[in-house]
């Protein structure tokens, strides 16, 4: 419910949209499906810039890289042809835990982005495909993920198979021969957002990923991680799940197949 | 702003304010099949189809769907045309409450729209959007997917024992508006409470003038403004059994969410306004939130008014809510005696209802100025009497009213709304709707008692039992709402079940500074049923004995006295009870085979035994009348939860009253134009109220005889009833249309009508076996239930959808209290998880294989050899899962819900 709003505007375009949300003085926000700011008592806003007409609902593949526009929803995604096969699946296995299918329907890829803890298994799956927000002011308005020669792999742990991850942690790995090239890791759950973990990452590039040292990597990311203590779950239980579920993660992403 | 919507198929342009959502705007267009459930979109129950695609209308603005193709369930099909998804829906008992039903219909219409064929899994991937706390969601998702109906029950009956549809089916499949919200009131004001953001303070200052100064604002009430009254929102018989500890506004709060002050303004913004400019000044005191530390020496006290009173060892003093003892035998000779003592503790969880209708209620003035309340209840005779001397009226001065509702699971016997929305009535003058958010329902209603219990048992190396005693400590938070009763219940269920000379349970029940607990779905028996089974497993155990073969030696039999059950009344004298039919054997037959008992690992079983009603307590009377085609008005005042009460009572009229369900006019739960009935609580509606309309259908049955003698010219002992006539045994017959006509128009005249009422001092209890196959992934402790198997013997079953249903439904509400239900609170007592993202209940894909088998016993007590089916279902789930979770890992864990954290510590050997 929201108490003071009184102007609600659909620009149809973009410039005329940073204007709104730029005039100072004014509690201004932008809507992006409102799936989580549409409902909750809201008492400051006062101003809302929908961002439903400014074209930014596609996906398109330009060269390597997908470009997927802020207002897709998480229901395009996961329907997409391509999307479907990025990561082997990782990209929406993770849209795919971000809220019920009538709200996925509606909620975006840019306001899962601007706001992590709402759908942070799919910002922390982006994270680990190096997909990158393009930003206009303070609007996302796409994001760039490459499509590029990595496998993938993903465990999570979570109270029940609908609810938001205790620990979950995403691996994006190229392998030569016995030698990983390439390697990223994210994780949710170990701190407060959905992050990277490239102190680790750097430790692995060049070096062998064997089951021994896939399992020493899972006692560092244990070891270096920071978790929160919430209803999801201990500190304690989490740094346990980083160690198991980052040598689950890593094992499928040098096992896994190509994309 | 101006928008346009094309709305089932209509262009319509609406004036929207921007701040409106799309579900405001729907219900106030008339559209009221979208329904209210969470505020939030996770419960799914506003969803629509917006261009052809599900989505949630409660968070979504109406400018924001400007231009958009929106349907609902009004445009699906109507009761003489149904959509094949309803008439399906209709007949395979996927409609309970119905509350959730359009939601799921139209979430149904979009898969099959895209996807003619679906899986099972994707039909429940789909619908997992749309909470549904009544099915269990297995009826639904046999109903898409064209799956057979249960088969009836070979019986000599013909409308008891058949899978009628139910009676209110059609209406709720259509989004008919049935439901308390769904009229329009010229003047209704909305209100909305300002609740306590402190565990514990005193008001020492409350100022609402600004508030009371805002434009639309119509009346402020705070603890200054009404009169002190104390009573108990346990909405049970008088004289209630739970202390007179509550007022509609008090100078003291004791827990986070409790009231402070209300108000009623022209919108629900302008009344949100007003609660923003109530100024309080509190006194913070110090808090309490354990019940052991609440019952220690020089605990703050919560109820400290001199005003407070109660029965059952009450001592507001000392936080002690109630005690409850009982002894059989003498426990320690029963220890003595025993070759191996099990001594453990167990823990269960504060968990919430979680209807999908929150608590509603619209209060009005009728024509002669007497107070009407349209509420979501389940005990309006008892909502009439109790809230009356709060507002300073008499009984007769009220009239309330229960329409169709969305789920109640024992949190609607709480009155938690009326009084309050009454005395904003009586101030203004004016209709006033209170209706929680979902936010409110979780932190500021009522929920299920948390206990700590210790149970020691002593056995004999041959199994037999020597001694069993539970004691245990439970938490009722700020109020003692059904404390006594619903304690006493863990013993007198839980602790009869199995024989044996020496039982000692004690109960000591502890204010907190925590939201209250109350009644809920099995009151106390799965509390007590997960320490029981849980326990008799690790006697098993350290026997050396199959858990199973265990049971069976120890458990009651047809024959057997209950004497816990006798020892242990409900805040009354207990009353003896024999078993006279006990299924158990049968039960745990077919669910050994079922779920493959010794050919898997990681199988768990737990038995249970409930009651029917409360014996020499309970009490529904029924009105039965003939109407000129042949036709009968059944008025009753039972309270059909959603369950399929008002069906199982039509077709026990109808059966013996040799017509269909179709010529059973039932109206129900309405105080002026309905019978008393206690209300629906306590699995008394098939037994108890059922009693009521056998009774007045016979005596209907024989005055139509009589009649009909007259007319056949024999006499009323010849004559049977069938085929909605009556019979000589030579084949002549008259219609009951004949006999109508006659008897009010013809000749020697009257109204052909009757009233009976019943009550019972026997509570033959219904019994089950369920078992459970889970999978523990024994690095991280996440369970995954594999399959769920529960056999059931409640006597006759009247209707076979609506009894599966039901046991469906108990066991998806079970399963989340097994492994993930908990309401979680932080060191201020502020509840952590006021919302379903947050709360978890088991959604469609969350669920795994059901199979229900319902066993047939022949019980002397109830009408047709009927016992009670509603709660049983609670009981059995969490101790077959945690049994099967040792079974699969050799840890046992003491306690629930078995999220995957409690399991990794048990199985690491680490402190909860």
């Amino acid at each position: 419910m929201f108490m003071q709003l009184r102007e609600y505007h659909r620009p149809r375009d973009l410039s005329e949209a940073l204007t709104l949300l730029a005039r100072p003085g004014v509690c201004t926000r932008a809507l992006a499906g409102g799936t989580a700011l549409v409902g909750p008592l809201d008492r400051a806003t006062e101003v809302l810039v929908d961002l439903a007409d400014l074209g930014l609902r596609y996906i398109r593949p330009h060269g390597d890289t997908l470009r997927v526009g802020a207002m897709t929803t998480l229901a395009d995604l996961i329907d997409h042809p391509v999307a479907r096969k990025l990561g082997g699946g990782m990209l929406v296995a993770a849209a795919g835990r971000s809220g019920p299918p009538n709200l996925r329907a509606r909620g975006t890829v840019g306001a899962a982005l601007a706001r992590p803890h709402r759908a942070p298994e799919l910002a922390a799956a982006l994270l680990a495909l190096n997909a990158a927000p393009l930003r206009h002011g303070p609007l996302i308005t796409q994001v760039d993920v490459p499509v590029e020669p990595v496998t993938c792999g993903w465990a999570r742990v979570a109270r029940t198979p609908a609810d938001l991850p205790t620990v979950a942690v995403f691996a994006a790995v190229r392998m030569e021969g016995d030698i990983c090239r390439l390697v990223r890791l994210a994780a949710v759950g170990l701190s407060a957002q959905p992050r990277r973990l490239p102190l680790i990452e750097a430790d692995m590039q060049g070096r062998p990923l064997s089951d021994f040292a896939i399992a020493q990597v899972a006692g560092a990311v244990a070891r270096a991680a920071d978790p929160p203590d919430d209803i999801r779950g201990s500190a304690e239980y989490r740094r346990h799940l980083a160690r198991v579920l980052t040598r689950r993660a890593l094992l499928m992403g040098r096992d896994g197949h190509a994309n | 702003m101006q928008i346009e919507l094309t709305i089932n198929g209509k262009t319509q342009s609406f004036q929207a304010q921007p701040n409106q959502t799309l579900l405001q705007l729907l219900r106030q267009a008339g559209y009221f099949s979208v329904k209210h459930g969470c505020d939030t979109g996770e419960c799914g129950a506003c969803t629509v189809l917006l261009n052809g695609v599900p989505t949630t209308s409660c968070n979504l603005l109406a400018v924001q769907a400007n231009g958009a193709d929106i349907m609902t369930v009004e445009a699906l099909g109507t009761a003489e045309n149904l959509h094949p998804l309803q008439q399906r829906m209709a007949d395979n008992g996927a409609v309970q409450c119905g509350y959730c039903t359009p939601a799921l219909l139209l979430t149904a219409k979009a898969l099959l729209d895209r996807n003619p064929l679906p899986t099972e899994a994707e039909v429940r991937e789909a619908m997992s959007g749309v909470i549904c706390r009544c099915t269990g969601y297995a009826r639904p998702v046999e109903a898409i997917l064209q799956k057979d109906n249960p088969p009836p029950i070979t019986n000599a009956l013909s409308v008891v024992g058949q899978p009628v549809r139910k009676i209110d089916a059609v209406k709720l499949a259509t989004g008919r508006a049935a439901f308390v919200d769904d009229i329009d009131l010229r003047g209704l004001l909305h209100a909305r409470l300002l609740l306590s953001p402190h565990a514990h303070a005193l008001i020492k200052k409350i100022d609402a003038s600004r508030a009371r100064a805002l434009p639309g604002v119509h009346a402020v009430l705070t603890y200054e403004d009404i009169p002190r009254v104390s009573f108990t929102t346990a909405g049970q018989s008088w004289p209630e059994p739970s202390p007179l500890d509550s007022r509609s506004l008090d100078s003291k709060v004791r827990f986070v969410g409790d009231r402070v002050a209300a108000v009623a303004a022209e919108t629900p913004e302008i009344a949100q306004q007003a609660l923003d400019l109530i100024h309080v000044d509190y006194e913070l005191l110090p808090a309490v939130f354990h019940p052991k530390e609440a019952l220690a020496e020089g605990a703050p006290v919560i109820h400290d008014e001199p005003d407070c009173t109660g029965i059952g060892g009450y001592d507001p003093g000392r936080n002690l809510a109630a005690m409850v003892e009982a002894t059989i035998g003498d426990i320690d000779r029963g220890l003595a005696e025993a070759d191996v003592v099990i001594d453990r503790t167990y823990r269960v969880p504060q968990v919430q209802q979680t209807p999908l209708e929150t608590h509603i209620c619209i209060t009005y003035l009728d024509e002669d100025s007497r107070l009407v309340v349209r509420s979501s209840t389940q005990v309006p005779f008892h909502v009439r009497r109790i809230i009356a001397p709060v507002l300073g009226l008499r009984p007769g001065q009220i009239r309330v009213i229960k329409p169709r509702i969305g789920g109640g699971f024992g949190v609607k016997q709480e009155i938690i709304v009326e009084d309050i929305c009454g005395h904003l009535t009586l101030r203004t003058g004016r209709p006033v709707k209170l209706e929680l958010s979902r936010e409110e329902e979780f932190a500021a209603s009522r929920s299920r008692h948390p206990q700590i219990i210790r149970m020691r048992t002593g056995v004999k190396r041959d199994g037999t039992l020597t001694a069993n005693e539970m004691t245990l400590i439970a938490n009722t938070g700020a109020y003692g709402s059904h404390a006594l009763t619903v304690q006493s219940n863990t013993g007198s269920k839980a602790m009869g079940l199995y024989r044996c000379p020496n039982i000692h349970f004690r109960a000591d029940v502890a204010y907190t500074n925590l939201p209250p607990a109350g009644a809920f779905r099995g009151y106390g028996g799965p509390q007590g049923y997960f320490a029981l089974e849980s326990q008799m497993d690790e006697v098993a155990k350290a026997l050396g004995m199959d858990p199973l073969a265990f049971r069976l030696k120890n458990c009651l039999r047809a024959g057997d006295d209950n004497p816990i059950a006798r020892a242990l009344g409900e805040g009354r004298e207990g009353i003896p009870q024999t078993i006279r039919s006990c299924g158990l054997p049968e039960c745990a037959a077919w669910g050994k085979e079922a779920i493959g008992w010794g050919v898997h690992k990681g199988v768990g079983v737990a038995f249970a035994m409930h009651g029917s009603a409360i014996p020499g307590l309970d009490m529904g009377a029924a009105t039965i009348k003939l109407n000129d085609d042949g036709t009968f008005n059944l008025l009753i005042g039972a309270t059909d939860l959603g369950t399929g009460g008002d069906t199982v009572l039509a077709q026990m009229a109808a059966e013996t009253l040799g017509c269909t369900v179709e010529d059973i006019i039932v109206y129900a739960a309405d105080t002026d134009l309905t019978p008393f009935d206690t209300g629906a609580y306590a699995s008394s509606t098939t037994y108890i109220s059922g009693g009521a309309v056998v009774k007045a259908a016979a005596d209907v049955a024989q005055q139509i005889k009589s009649v009909a003698a007259e007319m056949l010219e024999t006499t009323p002992e010849f004559l049977t009833l069938h085929d909605s006539g009556v019979h000589t045994p030579k084949g002549s017959s008259v219609t009951l249309a004949d006999v109508a006509l006659r008897s009010l128009h013809a000749a020697n005249q009257r109204q052909i009508a009757a009233v009976a009422s019943h009550m019972s001092h026997d509570s033959p209890p219904p019994f089950a076996a369920t078992f459970a196959a889970v999978a523990v992934d024994q690095e991280t402790g996440v369970v995954t239930v594999e399959k769920l198997v529960m056999a059931v013997d409640a006597g006759q079953i009247v209707n076979p959808v609506t009894a599966r249903g039901q046991v469906e439904g108990g066991m998806a509400q079970a399963l989340g209290y097994a492994l993930s239900e908990e309401m979680l609170f932080d060191g201020q007592g502020r509840m952590l998880n006021p919302s379903f993202r947050d709360y978890r209940v088991p959604l469609a894909h969350e669920m795994p294989p059901m199979e229900v088998h319902l066993v047939h016993t022949d019980d002397p007590f109830g009408p047709y050899g009927v016992k009670a089916l509603a709660e049983i279902p609670m009981d059995g789930v969490a101790p077959a899962v945690a049994n099967a979770v040792a079974a699969a890992t050799g840890a046992r864990v003491t306690a629930i819900p078995l999220t995957p954290e409690r399991v990794w510590r048990a199985l690491s050997h680490k402190e909860a």
